[in-house]
């Protein structure tokens, strides 16, 4: 079943292409939807079909690991896969209502970013790692630009500015590990670097470290995440938010464990340096989301925030750390952005005062935002409690107690921001007209909602899954073995 | 495998959202009285525990302190679905009371710290619920704020406690002490953390008040006992009760002034559980159930006044004794009650709380008990004796609210009575009974005689808002504002943060080997 | 001749990196990109070298050529630079369309 993989990598760029023939009476959104589905249709195959512990590899073309070009899924990746699919489904499905122009673009767009996180998620190959992360970027700067009003231009060239430095780093890094081990498959140079120089491995891994964090938007390089989420349209921001500074985590950690293994990272106590930075991220990202007046700078400055929590929880490298760090990924993707699909429907003008009255004009909806900033916030009953209870109780027993502090303090830093709002939203105003919302934009946000409830219930039957993918994280033998056998 | 109480009443709160409207008030009485048999007849073998994410959780245990005070909670939210029978009220008050009750609740039985943290921050944000559901916006922030404070200090204490001790035990170690006990001293509203309770139970609805009032403090209390069960704090205890006495008597408002003497009872029992000798935290233990009953009643009174009389402020209120005499009488009941009167039941817990504390301690309770006394014989002294005005007509009480009046009078009297016959005689010895006695009438005495002097050694100021913490928010918002400034939409600046950052981590690295 | 090589490679790179802070037109900045970029590729080039060696197609009696993956990655290297490059091109356009500039430190609508 292996070459599932490669319909899983390929099919949103197939349904791209598709989209823009505009052949027959093609409608983009239901095409582009269906395609997803199909996409998690394949994903639900391959894991039913993937065993226990196992690791798929598929050498595109036959041609083996050190020269040929690896696609491999482990646990991780599928993970990483299910949530990027998800919610690419979900903003589709919002965006079907927006009145967003010329849709056949826009959808082929999507997709194409889709496609683009998907091949970071599965490939085995640092060179195509880094194609596939300039195919996602390329993809959301016409997505934030997307409006073409000057706010989106400005939004989009600093994300462009930044995000291609980004990229010359990771690049750089890539280079620099063909030049020492002779092969681009991570695996495989994974040898040859451990015995490299220190000073190379240094550089190396600062270039990582430094590229992928413009991408994820850590602390000294977060700026151009606010502006260009702020500029770009709701459902992009809950898209680019939600799964690709995810998947950007994602593949810094998967390069560092794979090519080093945490045994010379922590060595050079990256752990302590990448914790750091999250302990900043989380409270400048609180800090500057208090007293916001756009809706969705808010939100963007509290998912800085939220980043750092995820960096800390894989920083402190033990089990109950790393799988809070996966929970919260998923719960801050999922609860993001279903935010960032409330800033879409309950302001126009994104102005954060004109949420006043909206219980009077529409009660779902304020209802739905009490329980996302909840969760956000990390209070029980919902799931963004459990992923932070794990990740806190891994920094406390790594011994990171001042990081553990801070994640549970900056609970209380994001109510401050919170709590007004839902103050404001429960006031009421002079206009009382009824909002309503269509049908499926309520279904999304509803949805939501109720995974964030139902996934604190049933965690007992989540956290298997995730704790094979911290596994996968952690020991990646498996992984390793299976794409030596290849050849 | 046996069910938690709490969890059961968890699960017909949720049976309210579907339950036809006019059923609702009795099938909230019916599940309250449920509850109530199941804690009377508690398993004593027999767990309820289950892996959750990797942790062991014990959501019940049996003791029979446990148990005791979940009759006192459970017969209480029955008393309080009695009071409200004859209100109309929301489906989601109905649910949202329930669940604050069933968190309550299973705070009382459970013997982890996760579960604890979840229940301890369901608690909280039930109440939020509910203020949200009753339109109190304004009041949700300082609420809000201090639980959640509370609950940041308990989680790192939690934290703490699993990283020394790599099990989810209850009991703090030492190095947790601090964030406990702030932890738990603002859950019970002791006073400088007091100002949440301030702004929430004298100024929300009297039926809510009702509610609030029983359980959010008392669940503190008891949880000193869970959270530190090692720890000496009877001084404190002796301390508190005074103090909060000091500060009630230059209260009008009957809910701020209950509230005042609520947070003098907890002196009480922080005195007892702190003192760690076993019939001391019994009687402390006790004290928390017959605080409930006795302070919900009070608050019930205060919510009958304020219903009837159209104001809460006591010297306003003239001659309600004339008026209505069984709110006449049950006031005097729940007053001798809370001043450890005999026979009731706030004599026999204090009696027993008392036994073994040392002489400082037990000196600093007896003078509350005076203070008790003078500040509840000025409250029956103005609002129920004083006739100013001519007479009125009688004020007519519905059924429902007679109903729980009679009832809780009769619980005061009962528990003070029964226990103290079949379980302790001890407390109907001469000395004790002197000592309580003494103390009551010396405060009665002292109201008759010097009040006005009493008035003005009370603490002058009382603060009525925080502001530490407005202090603090403004600092808060300056850094913030500073931070802004950093953000100046400059590209380039952001691009040299950019390139100074990756100088920095590998500085950082080659520093560190 | 190597380290001439490493030092133009490292030239480049800090030119282009000190270009993008100081420059302020945004075509400008855009050339400093491609620079930055130029200094990777010159790398990447300097990498498939091997002294003697042919071009990477196998004919008989030739046993040494020059490396062909880095020449692959260069090449693709250059596409999506070239594609970012048009991009940002495009944008800047725009962006003069709609801010009637092309001073990068005009660019400050979005900030705090």
């Amino acid at each position: 079943m292996s070459e599932l993989l490669v319909f899983i990598l390929i099919y949103p760029l197939l349904f791209a292409v598709a989209v823009q023939t505009r052949v027959g009476k093609i409608r983009p959104y239901e095409f582009g939807i269906s395609g997803i589905i199909t996409g998690i249709l394949a994903l639900i195959l391959l894991s039913i079909t993937h065993g226990q512990g196992d690791v798929i590899a598929y050498p595109m073309g036959g041609w083996g690991y050190l020269k040929g070009i690896v696609i491999a899924v482990d646990h991780l990746s599928l993970l990483m896969a299910g949530l990027i699919q998800c919610i690419g489904l979900l903003t589709l499905l919002f965006s079907s209502k927006q009145s967003i122009e010329k849709p056949h673009i826009y959808v082929s767009l999507v997709l194409l970013c889709i496609m683009g996180l998907n091949g970071i998620v599965l490939t085995a190959d640092l060179f195509n790692l880094f194609v596939f992360l300039e195919l996602a970027s390329l993809v959301s700067y016409a997505l934030v630009a997307y409006t073409k009003e000057a706010e989106g231009l400005e939004g989009a060239f600093k994300y462009v500015l930044m995000s291609f430095g980004g990229s010359m780093l990771i690049l750089w890094a890539t280079a620099l590990v063909y030049a020492i081990s002779g092969s681009l498959n991570i695996v495989g140079a994974a040898e040859a670097l451990r015995q490299a120089p220190h000073f190379l491995q240094i550089t190396i891994v600062a270039m990582y470290v430094s590229g992928f964090s413009v991408k994820v938007g850590l602390f000294p390089v977060h700026a151009w995440k606010a502006d260009a989420y702020t500029a770009a349209r709701a459902p992009v921001g809950a898209l680019l938010s939600g799964a690709s500074s995810k998947v950007a985590i994602y593949a810094l950690f998967r390069v560092l464990s794979l090519l080093f293994g945490w045994s010379i990272l922590s060595g050079m106590n990256l752990g302590v340096v990448l914790a750091t930075l999250g302990l900043v991220s989380i409270l400048i990202g609180h800090m500057l989301a208090f007293g916001q007046s756009k809706l969705k700078r808010l939100l963007t400055y509290s998912s800085i925030a939220h980043i750092g929590y995820i960096l800390i929880g894989l920083s402190v490298f033990n089990l109950l750390g790393t799988v809070g760090a996966l929970f919260h990924m998923v719960n801050h993707g999922l609860l993001k952005a279903g935010l960032f699909y409330f800033a879409a429907v309950a302001t126009e003008d994104d102005e954060i005062l004109s949420l006043k009255g909206l219980f009077r004009r529409s009660p779902s909806l304020a209802i739905c935002f009490v329980v996302m900033a909840l969760g956000m916030a990390g209070v029980p009953p919902l799931n963004g409690f459990l992923s932070k209870w794990l990740i806190v109780m891994g920094a406390m027993e790594a011994g990171f107690y001042l990081h553990a502090a801070v994640i549970v303090i900056a609970g209380l830093m994001a109510l401050l921001y919170y709590v007004p709002l839902v103050q404001l939203m429960f006031t009421p105003s002079d206009e009382t007209q009824a909002l309503v919302l269509e049908r499926s934009q309520m279904g999304v946000i509803q949805t939501v909602v109720a995974i964030s409830v139902v996934l604190f219930f049933v965690a007992n039957w989540v956290f298997p899954v995730l704790q094979e993918a911290a596994s996968n994280l952690m020991y990646p033998d498996s992984y390793i073995d299976t794409i030596f056998n290849l050849n | 495998m046996v069910l938690s109480g709490g969890i059961i009443l968890y699960i017909c709160a949720l049976g309210t959202l579907v339950i036809p409207r006019r059923y609702l008030r009795q099938y909230c009485l019916l599940s309250t009285a449920f509850i109530f048999v199941i804690h009377w007849f508690l398993p004593q073998q027999g767990q309820f525990s289950f892996e959750f994410v990797g942790f062991d959780l014990e959501l019940y245990v049996y003791h029979p302190l446990r148990q005791l005070v979940s009759l006192a909670f459970s017969f209480y939210a029955l008393m309080f679905f009695t009071y409200v029978f004859g209100e109309q009220q929301s489906r989601w008050f109905y649910c949202l009371s329930m669940m604050h009750i069933a968190a309550s609740l299973s705070l009382l039985f459970v013997n982890d710290s996760l579960s604890f943290f979840i229940f301890w921050e369901l608690i909280a944000v039930s109440v939020v619920l509910l203020l949200l559901e009753q339109g109190y916006y304004s009041l949700i922030p300082t609420y809000f704020y201090y639980q959640m404070i509370s609950a940041v200090l308990l989680f790192i204490s939690v934290g703490i406690t699993y990283s020394v001790s790599n099990s989810l035990q209850l009991a703090a170690v030492p190095a947790a002490y601090p964030f406990v006990i702030v932890a738990v001293c603002i859950k019970m509203a002791i006073l400088p953390f007091h100002v949440w309770m301030l702004e929430t139970y004298p100024k929300v609805h009297p039926t809510l008040a009702v509610l609030l009032s029983a359980y959010g403090t008392k669940v503190g209390a008891f949880s000193l006992w869970l959270l530190l069960p090692n720890l000496q704090l009877e001084i404190f205890g002796g301390i508190v009760a005074v103090v909060a006495i000091l500060y009630a008597f230059k209260q009008h408002s009957i809910r701020r002034f209950l509230s005042f003497h609520i947070i003098s009872q907890i002196g009480y029992m922080i005195a007892g559980i702190g003192s760690l000798s076993t019939t001391s935290v019994t009687g402390a233990v006790l004290h928390i159930a017959n605080h409930i009953i006795y302070k919900g009643l009070l608050f019930m009174i205060a919510g009958i006044l304020l219903t009837k009389f159209g104001t809460d402020n006591m010297l306003e209120i003239r001659g309600a004794g004339r008026r209505s005499p069984l709110l006449f009488v049950s006031t005097i009941v729940a007053a001798a009650s809370i001043a450890g009167m005999p026979p009731f039941n706030g004599y026999f817990s204090k009696t027993l709380l008392t036994q073994d504390l040392s002489l400082i301690t037990y000196s600093l309770l007896t003078m509350a008990t005076v203070g008790t006394a003078i500040s509840f014989s000025k409250f029956i002294h103005y609002t129920f004796l004083s006739q100013e005005e001519p007479l009125q007509t009688n004020v007519n009480l519905p059924i429902t609210w007679q109903i729980t009046l009679i009832a809780l009078s009769f619980a005061c009297l009962i528990l003070g009575i029964g226990p103290a016959l079949f379980w302790q005689p001890t407390v109907w010895e001469l000395k004790p009974l002197l000592a309580s006695g003494i103390a009551v009438l010396t405060g009665i005495t002292l109201f008759k005689w010097k009040f006005a002097a009493i008035h003005h050694i009370a603490v002058l100021t009382t603060p009525e808002t925080a502001f530490v913490s407005k202090k603090i928010a403004l600092i808060y918002e300056e850094v913030v504002i500073r931070l802004r400034g950093f953000h100046t939409g400059n590209i380039q600046d952001y691009l040299l943060w950019f390139f100074a950052s990756f100088a920095l981590i590998w500085i950082c690295i080659v520093l560190w080997i | 001749m190597d380290l001439v090589i490493y030092l133009t490679v490292a030239g480049l790179f800090f030119l282009g990196a000190y270009g993008l802070m100081t420059q302020r037109n945004l075509i400008k900045l855009i050339i400093c990109l491609n620079v930055m970029e130029a200094a990777l590729l010159l790398f990447l080039v300097r990498l498939s070298h091997r002294t003697g060696g042919t071009f990477p197609i196998i004919q008989s009696g030739v046993w040494l050529y020059t490396d062909p993956v880095s020449q692959a990655l260069s090449l693709t290297a250059i596409v999506i630079g070239a594609s970012t490059t048009a991009l940002l091109l495009a944008l800047s356009v725009l962006v003069y369309r709609a801010y009637g500039t092309l001073d990068v430190r005009e660019l400050r609508r979005l900030r705090g």
